[in-house]
């Protein structure tokens, strides 16, 4: 599946939900899920800044794909990571480079968060990005 | 000292040749004044006073006293900071969960709580944990409102546990 094509199954997941209760035991239901970033990476280095709770973040690159993995000490942080794993793992470079990320906004995201966490998941956004680019930049250079 | 900022009230005479500031206090108080500012200020002051501060001392020490013991009641809540002559506040921990997420959930229900380390790292590593959820108690609130947060917790704990 696209980027386009997994956000737009999120915002249809998210759809059947009518209440903001239900939406974040989904969120935490993902948590649990994450693809778990391996132990040996949760250092200082794969921290990601700006998040309120501890964001680790890995990625690395198979068959032209980038893979990322993470992991978090808050479940519903750990949740909106995984959903944007789902949304970039194993996806081209240039494809999650060039990404609009609307799924967000359209399942009400962004309005429950304050602006501190909202930073915080723009923050990881930019790193899974800063990401791609890296990988992208590395498999020119070769 | 040069003036850090430029405006209405802070130049005595200005020329191509020279600038002259006016004297203090008025050269660094550029532009309008806070007037509102100052205001508000006042009728806060008479306000409280008013009201008295003793009795709104006593009514806080009463609301963090009832919010002490609803917490203290609810299994696995943990409370940090317990110093017999505190102001109204209380820090706390729910189970194993991170304040940030019982903090947003409570925050659903329109309960302001505060989370994190409050700008207080070396007091959390002294307890080992992440941070604290922070609630704070002053003369407009009340014992239902409390109640209301008791819920709340109650809810964190089945959403995560």
């Amino acid at each position: 599946m696209t980027i386009k094509e997994i956000q737009e199954q999120i915002i249809t997941e998210f759809g059947n939900f009518d209440d903001w209760m239900d939406r974040y035991n989904h969120l935490i239901d993902m948590g649990k899920s994450c693809p778990l970033i391996d132990e040996k990476y949760k250092t200082k280095s794969f921290l990601i800044s700006g998040c309120q709770s501890r964001v680790w973040l890995h990625a690395s690159m198979s068959d032209g794909e980038i893979i990322f993995t993470a992991d978090s000490d808050a479940v519903i942080t750990k949740g909106i990571v995984n959903l944007l794993i789902r949304v970039f793992s194993k996806q081209p470079a240039d494809d999650i480079i060039a990404a609009d990320i609307s799924f967000i906004d359209a399942i009400g995201l962004n309005e429950h968060l304050s602006p501190t966490r909202s930073n915080g998941l723009m923050a990881m956004i930019k790193q899974m990005k800063l990401y791609a680019l890296a990988f992208k930049t590395k498999a020119a250079n070769q | 000292m040069p003036p850090y900022q430029t405006g209405g009230e802070m130049v005595e005479s200005v020329s191509f040749f020279e600038t002259t500031f006016n004297v203090l206090p008025f050269k660094f108080e550029a532009g309008t004044p806070n007037v509102e500012a100052v205001l508000g200020m006042g009728a806060a002051i008479k306000y409280l006073e008013e009201t008295g501060m003793e009795s709104i001392a006593a009514y806080e020490d009463d609301l963090l006293a009832y919010g002490t013991k609803k917490l203290k009641e609810i299994e696995g809540v943990q409370l940090y900071g317990t110093a017999c002559k505190k102001t109204g506040v209380l820090s706390f921990l729910i189970d194993n969960i991170h304040p940030y997420d019982a903090g947003t959930i409570i925050d659903k229900f329109s309960i302001a709580v505060r989370t994190g380390h409050h700008c207080a790292q070396p007091v959390m590593d002294r307890f080992g944990i992440p941070g604290t959820i922070r609630a704070s108690f002053a003369m407009y609130n009340t014992k239902e409102e409390i109640d209301q947060l008791v819920e709340a917790i109650h809810q964190v704990k089945k959403m995560f546990g």
